[in-house]
């Protein structure tokens, strides 16, 4: 296609145009380009007036034309035009003042030994401020070594080549790395010398190592116009972070967006996706867009890095995605589909992933087996979480299979054990638990575990080897030691159970009390006593005073004899005389003992079983203590501890004062209001007045919001206890107690504890032992009661 | 969007002791008392590769989702780079900047 010819500026059409002015006309006109800085026209002009009439005039317009010509070209860096014109300038008017200019132009074209030679000429001539700056980039010139330049190519006096030795010297300390020499170096440099920049540079490069904040103010005080300014930038933009340059980039104006990045070591190719990315939402779709779109300007390396941790994000997407990549192997695909299905919440999709994944595995490498065991055991984890499809025998299968490729993962043989125990009986809990010991003989906590399987089945003799074995490995595990003289007694009143008299003792005696628990100090002994009492021998009863003496707490002592004489089923009449001693003890006590108040407390919540039931009943003898420890001076977390002690041993006048005691003490704790609350549904009351529970309701829901999330499942479960052998509930609904209506639960919303199911009382089923109080674990209190 | 291993400037199949030692050379390196930031970001770097199982679970499980300075940080290398300048670096950068300066100047 022919090029469209512009004749406006066309120079042959304008000097044509031009040739048809009179002189005065091209005159004016060219006057007008002159202050119009059009230089080129008004060159055209004046030389065409010329053509017509010479005068000097004309001459120094022409003159001035040229010049303001080659500024221009020199502007646009067209350094080689602009040194033409400006040889036919000097030829035409040898005294014309282009020293400067020609300065410029040689510092431009990078003839720097010619500018130094005419710098020489000219410098005295040339204003201080633009002596300074032109000294400045000598030095930095110098210094850098940049066109061969050298010292000796100075005058001796001038301050470039004079203060150079210093500024070496300063370079040379700086990168040796010494800070002090290198401070010391840098004050060599005088202010006024032309390295000045360099000096405030490398010390805000020296600060910069230790304290960027400092160092950057230092940098940031080097000026626009000095040679030294981009590389002071480029150390700026290393303190900033990525974020930071995306805001800076986004708040830039779109022209100078370039240039920064470029400041910032940005490559060109680079510079359409940084822009894209200070524009992006960071939504993983957006952001995968971009990476695909600009692929060129990662590594594969970097791209494989980010979708991998892109394209899980991507949810349902990504399988599309992945399908179009060739990136990643089949394998690798299905990892990432697991993991997006994880994401999205597709936990059944995410474990077929992962079955695909597995599917894809060498599964006769062994060296892949801690792999296969390791998703597995993830693929168990998933499947617990899945709501609707959520199998137990799926997620054992899994645990179990992984143990198979690595059977020294205690973590899972001990999930496993307990996964069982919970969904299914513990005696699969206690085989795994057997396959764990046989394949990890020396691993405490597996050890531990099956010791207390062994427990729990009554399992004893088998139970005290596991804890000799741990013992042998750790041997102040004080809960195993505990364990054991929890063992020999219990195995004790077995034997005692079972008539075999001297095996029992035997086993008594070998118990060892000197474990540190208080609930075990003495008890052996007060444990033999009761076995000689059962064979009709009174000398048990120095054995139990004995004990109690041993035991070293008057209280708890007594206490523990009467629980005692409960467990071995002694006849009523010597039940009633340890717990009339017992009784006596607290009614010869001035006062109450704090200490062991709060160990019965922790007995209260932490004793299981028929001990639990047991203590209870010793409880109930000691109502009077009970009663005063209202006043004592509870903190926030005991007062809790002691108002579910007394729910659980139904001491609920005590429960009534203590409450009311540490709501006045601490009214903004809503819990002992709810305790009150609790207590008084507990009074024995007919009816239950409804606003009572309306209360309750509220604060519940108060402390829900309050994050006590384990104090409401607490009250709630204590409610629903309440609510089986309430009266009210029997009075409120006529209907059959049989009826499981639901609508009947839709009326009667009592927030968020539901009425429980109602039963009758010939449904009341009789006291169960109790397997453990709700509510997760126990402040200990004690040092001793482990 | 920097792995772990990069932190710790460590081979992907190191092994136990070997990311330990780069841990501890990298703590040296950048100690809590005057590198707070960096020193948080190799300890984490740590925590996620420190044992064999570690780093099985890191290649299997871990995703997280870059944000777009994390990805712009992998382009900007010189944002990215941490060590001091060498002096042969520094004289490299003033001679281009010097010759870029002079292009454009005018007296």
């Amino acid at each position: 296609m022919a090029k469209k010819k512009n004749k406006g500026r066309d120079p042959r059409h304008k000097v044509a145009s031009l040739g048809v002015l009179p002189a005065h006309e091209l005159l004016a006109k060219g006057k007008l380009f002159l202050q119009q800085e059009k230089y080129q026209d008004a060159i055209l002009c004046f030389k065409q007036l010329l053509k017509q009439q010479e005068s000097p005039e004309i001459l120094q317009a022409l003159e001035q034309a040229y010049l303001g010509r080659i500024r221009s070209l020199a502007a646009k860096s067209m350094t080689k035009e602009a040194m033409v014109l400006l040889e036919i300038v000097a030829a035409r008017w040898p005294n014309a003042d282009v020293l400067l200019i020609r300065l410029s132009l040689l510092l431009q074209a990078g003839r720097f030994g010619e500018a130094v030679k005419l710098y020489g000429q000219c410098g005295q001539h040339m204003a201080s401020d633009q002596r300074q700056r032109l000294e400045a980039l000598f030095g930095a010139l110098l210094l850098a070594g940049v066109g061969g330049l050298r010292p000796e190519n100075f005058p001796e006096d001038s301050p470039v080549a004079r203060y150079y030795p210093a500024a070496l010297s300063a370079m040379d300390t700086f990168f040796a790395r010494d800070e002090l020499l290198g401070q010391e170096a840098l004050q060599q440099i005088p202010f006024r010398s032309p390295y000045r920049d360099l000096r405030t540079m490398l010390t805000g490069l020296l600060h910069f190592q230790s304290d960027k904040d400092l160092g950057c103010s230092v940098l940031r005080k080097i000026d626009k116009d000095s040679p030294y300014f981009r590389v002071a930038a480029r150390c700026l933009a290393t303190a900033d972070t990525p974020e930071g340059f995306l805001q800076n980039l986004a708040a830039t104006p779109k022209n100078e967006q370039y240039q920064l990045c470029a400041q910032y070591g940005v490559n060109p190719v680079q510079f359409p996706v940084i822009e894209a990315l200070s524009g992006s939402d960071g939504r993983p779709l957006s952001l995968y867009k971009i990476i695909s779109r600009h692929e060129n300007c990662f590594t594969k390396g970097q791209r494989i890095t980010m979708l991998r941790n892109i394209l899980p994000f991507c949810k349902e997407q990504a399988q599309g995605f992945l399908g179009r990549s060739p990136d990643f192997a089949s394998i690798e695909k299905y990892r990432m589909l697991a993991l997006a299905a994880e994401k999205d919440g597709a936990t059944l999709s995410a474990v077929q992933f992962w079955d695909d994944y597995l599917g894809n595995s060498y599964w006769s490498d062994t060296l892949r087996y801690k792999e296969i065991a390791m998703v597995l055991r993830h693929q168990a984890k998933l499947t617990k979480k899945d709501e609707y499809t959520y199998s137990p025998v799926r997620v054992l299968e899994k645990l179990l299979k992984s143990l198979e490729y690595e059977p020294g993962h205690a973590e899972t043989w001990l999930e496993a054990a307990e996964y069982a125990q919970r969904h299914y009986s513990a005696s699969r809990s206690y085989a795994i638990l057997n396959d764990a010991v046989a394949e990890l003989p020396e691993n405490v906590p597996i050890l531990v575990a099956a010791m207390r399987a062994c427990g729990a089945r009554k399992a004893h003799k088998k139970a005290s080897s596991l804890a000799k074995r741990i013992l042998e490995i750790d041997p102040i595990n004080t809960s195993v030691l505990d364990f054991l003289v929890e063992s020999r007694l219990e195995h004790g009143r077995k034997l005692a159970s079972q008539k075999k008299w001297l095996l029992a003792e035997k086993e008594l005696q070998s118990a060892d009390t000197r474990v540190k628990a208080l609930r075990y100090r003495g008890r052996h002994r007060i444990c033999l006593g009761m076995v000689l009492l059962l064979q009709g021998k009174e000398e048990g009863l120095p054995h139990i005073v004995a004990g109690k003496e041993e035991n070293g707490s008057p209280l708890l002592g007594h206490a523990l004899t009467s629980l005692e004489a409960r467990l071995y089923k002694l006849p009523k009449g010597r039940q009633q005389e340890f717990d009339r001693q017992l009784r006596q003890v607290e009614d010869s006590a001035k006062a109450i003992d704090r200490s062991e108040f709060l160990r019965l407390v922790n007995w209260l919540l932490s004793f299981d079983g028929e001990q639990w039931l047991m203590l209870k009943e010793v409880c109930q003898c000691l109502t009077n203590s009970f009663a005063k420890a209202a006043i004592l001076p509870w903190s926030r977390d005991e007062g809790l501890l002691v108002c579910k002690a007394l729910e659980t041993a139904d001491l609920i006048a005590a429960l009534t004062k203590t409450s009311a005691a540490l709501q006045k003490k601490y009214p903004e704790d809503l819990e002992f209001r709810v305790w009150s609350l609790v207590a008084d549904t507990r009074q024995g009351k007919k009816r239950v007045p409804l606003k009572v529970y309306d209360e309750i309701d509220g604060l519940l829901y108060t402390l829900i919001q309050k994050n006590r999330i384990d104090f409401v499942e607490y009250i709630e479960d204590v409610l629903g206890k309440k609510s089986r052998r309430s009266s009210f509930s029997n009075s409120l609904f006529d209907d059959d107690d049989d009826d499981d209506d639901d609508d009947d639960d839709d009326i009667f919303d009592f927030g968020p504890f539901k009425i429980p199911k109602i039963l009758g009382s010939s449904e009341k089923s009789p006291p169960k032992p109790k397997s453990k109080p709700v509510g997760g674990k126990q402040l200990n209190l004690f040092d001793d009661e482990l | 969007m920097i792995t772990p291993y990069e932190t710790l400037e460590v081979a992907e199949d190191a092994g136990d002791s070997q990311v330990k030692k780069a841990y501890l050379g990298m703590v040296r390196r950048y100690p809590p008392e005057r590198f707070p930031d960096d020193f948080q970001r190799i300890y984490r770097a740590y925590e996620l590769i420190k044992t064999e199982d570690d780093r099985l679970a890191y290649r299997l499980f871990h995703c997280a989702l870059p944000t777009p300075a994390e990805i712009a940080g992998l382009l900007l290398q010189s944002v990215a780079k941490k060590d001091p300048l060498s002096r042969e670096e520094f004289l490299k950068q003033l001679d281009a900047d010097l010759r870029g300066f002079c292009a454009g100047l005018i007296i």
